[in-house]
């Protein structure tokens, strides 16, 4: 069942990190972040699951930013808002 | 779907690869007076006899995972083929 | 003193327990995701240490729970200490590489396993990097390495006993030594684990973000993946100030149909199972730890090469006298891999998957070579160094663990302008 997704999902910056595992998603999001002007949305597509369920969440919620995923397969799209 | 037969593949072969080479290495080894690192015959056997044992019990689990995915296949090739524009 | 066996069921019986517990490791570390390199890692880069207090968790209850076996005299102690390894520069040494190198290749000894199972090539290729590393090591570091530990120089000249922190606090080895050494390792690891853990979901909660949410993770309304659908209410959510959470019978259900990943607090609880299985069925037989290294590493390159005509262990150094040609750890690591590869077939994650950046493959296999040698110097990785240094009442495990989150983080350092 698909929940309502929030209202601020967009993707302004999409980074495509499939085939990668840990440490580089939540490397190459955190540099991502830093470089992009408050209120960007990051869209990270990854198929490692830890990325989307522990490492990109926990970078989000260290960083205090909003965050949302979601799954197709073994498909993820997280999405990170920059405060 | 192929997936669980590459499972079965690899524990069938592994076992095979145990009871000719693993077993063919140790002799070898007795053979050259090497007993630093030789495994007495009493727990080479009981390695092959587990295994065997698990050998068995994945080769089941991976048939019945192979049928379940078959299964589900059929199902949703039947799902698209009923409603094709969807 | 020899070692005495607890369960006398014979071989069979013992490598049976080791394949089991290798099954059991396999689906628990794929289904919890359970990497030691991404728990420090973590501390690094998302300024997480909710996972690494789950390894200090780990360490502490696998030390409490061993020593307590032996204190009560279910497990005789010369059973924990007998296998004890030397010190010396090498565990530091070494343990620096493997913490490098697994760092840049993408996982540990242990992830390496699961994920290679669960379709990531880069990690097939670590792999096989860690087998020539091994071999390296072998032929260019072991002969200097096993002269040092013979002589003495910078290392103890024998484990067992000697490396046993009970005989070493207390100079005596009795029921009341060991279950009090148990307590001074194990209860200030679990308490800094605990307070890690709480301190990093505080930090999340004070964000005002629901601190346990691994994640909102829905479906997306398809055919296929309506049978997978992850109601978001379903999700287990824990509390900052509770460890345990809030674990409803629909979390439970979730994940025994493996819906959702296990929390790393149980894959914890898991894991320790597994080392208890161990240490009480391998007593008196063989070395009764958890150990992979020397199969993944060593092993499998002897065997790759056995069906060519050629026998490492008749005149290579090392293979023909530190590595026996099968010993249960072999049926461990083979049960590992269709463990995980059975857990990740089962909920859908299994994939092949190929990184976008192909230079990582090139990452992945030299960081393989650096852990085939850092952890063959270190006499063993996270898995049979570290971890189970802890639950032999031992001190190397803390050295390898400073050593190694030293070579993570020079790793990461190295991957930020890698990415």
């Amino acid at each position: 069942m698909a929940e309502t997704r929030p209202e601020w999902i967009r993707a302004d910056i999409s980074v495509d990190l499939q085939g990668e595992s840990c440490p580089i998603p939540e490397m190459t999001v955190a540099k991502r972040l830093k470089n992009a002007a408050p209120g960007t949305v990051i869209e990270v597509l990854t198929d490692h699951q830890p990325a989307a369920t522990d490492t990109l969440p926990a970078l989000a919620k260290g960083l205090g930013y909003q965050f949302y995923a979601e799954r197709s397969g073994n498909l993820y799209r997280v999405y990170i808002a920059k405060r | 779907m192929i997936a669980p037969l590459g499972l079965l593949l690899f524990v069938v072969g592994w076992y095979r690869f145990s009871v000719v080479y693993i077993q063919g290495a140790n002799l070898q080894l007795v053979q050259q007076n090497n007993y630093s690192v030789y495994v007495p015959f009493q727990q080479i056997s009981a390695y092959l006899q587990a295994l065997q044992e698990f050998t068995y019990v994945t080769a089941a689990i991976a048939l019945v995972m192979f049928l379940y995915f078959f299964a589900r296949f059929i199902q949703f090739k039947r799902t698209t083929k009923a409603a094709p524009s969807m | 003193m020899l070692e005495q066996f607890v369960l006398g069921y014979g071989f069979v019986f013992v490598y049976a327990i080791f394949g089991l517990a290798g099954f059991i490791m396999g689906w628990v570390a794929q289904r919890g995701n359970y990497c030691f390199v991404n728990a420090m890692s973590s501390i690094y880069t998302t300024k997480s240490y909710d996972r690494f207090g789950a390894l200090l968790i780990l360490f502490g209850i696998s030390a409490l729970a061993t020593g307590a076996l032996v204190a009560f005299g279910i497990v005789p102690a010369v059973d924990q200490y007998y296998n004890n390894f030397f010190f010396g520069w090498y565990i530091i040494v070494g343990a620096l590489i493997f913490g490098f190198g697994a760092t840049l290749a993408g996982g540990c000894n242990l992830s390496m396993l699961y994920r290679a199972a669960s379709g990531y090539l880069q990690n097939w290729l670590e792999l096989f990097g860690m087998m020539v590393g091994t071999f390296i090591f072998a032929v260019a570091i072991w002969p200097f390495q096993s002269y040092t530990m013979a002589s003495g120089i910078l290392s103890t000249k024998q484990g067992a006993y000697i490396e046993y922190l009970p005989y070493d606090i207390f100079h005596y080895v009795s029921s009341w030594s060991v279950g009090i050494t148990a307590l001074l390792l194990g209860v200030p690891l679990v308490a800094l684990g605990v307070y890690l853990q709480t301190k990093t979901r505080k930090k999340w909660a004070s964000f005002g973000i629901d601190a346990g949410t691994p994640g909102t993770v829905n479906a997306l309304a398809s055919p296929i993946t309506a049978l997978n659908s992850i109601p978001t209410s379903r999700i287990p959510t824990i509390k900052p100030s509770s460890l345990l959470g809030r674990i409803d019978i629909a979390d439970v259900k979730n994940m025994i149909l493996l819906r959702i990943p296990y929390s790393v607090n149980l894959s914890t609880g898991l894991l320790v199972v597994a080392l208890l299985m161990v240490f009480v069925g391998g007593a008196g037989y063989t070395f009764n730890y958890l150990v992979i290294t020397s199969s993944d590493g060593g092993r499998f390159l002897e065997y790759i090469l056995m069906p060519f005509g050629v026998n490492l262990a008749l005149g290579t150094p090392w293979y023909n006298n530190a590595l026996a040609v099968v010993d249960p750890s072999v049926l461990m690591v083979i049960m590992l891999i269709v463990g995980a590869f059975t857990a990740s077939l089962l909920s859908g994650d299994f994939k092949i998957r190929v990184p976008h950046q192909k230079r990582r493959l090139l990452i992945g296999f030299l960081g393989g070579i650096l852990v085939g040698i850092g952890v063959r110097i270190a006499l063993g990785c996270n898995i049979g160094m570290m971890w189970t240094n802890f639950a032999q009442l031992g001190y190397d495990g803390i050295l390898f663990l400073i050593s190694m989150l030293g070579g993570v983080g020079l790793a990461i350092k190295v991957q930020q302008h890698l990415v």
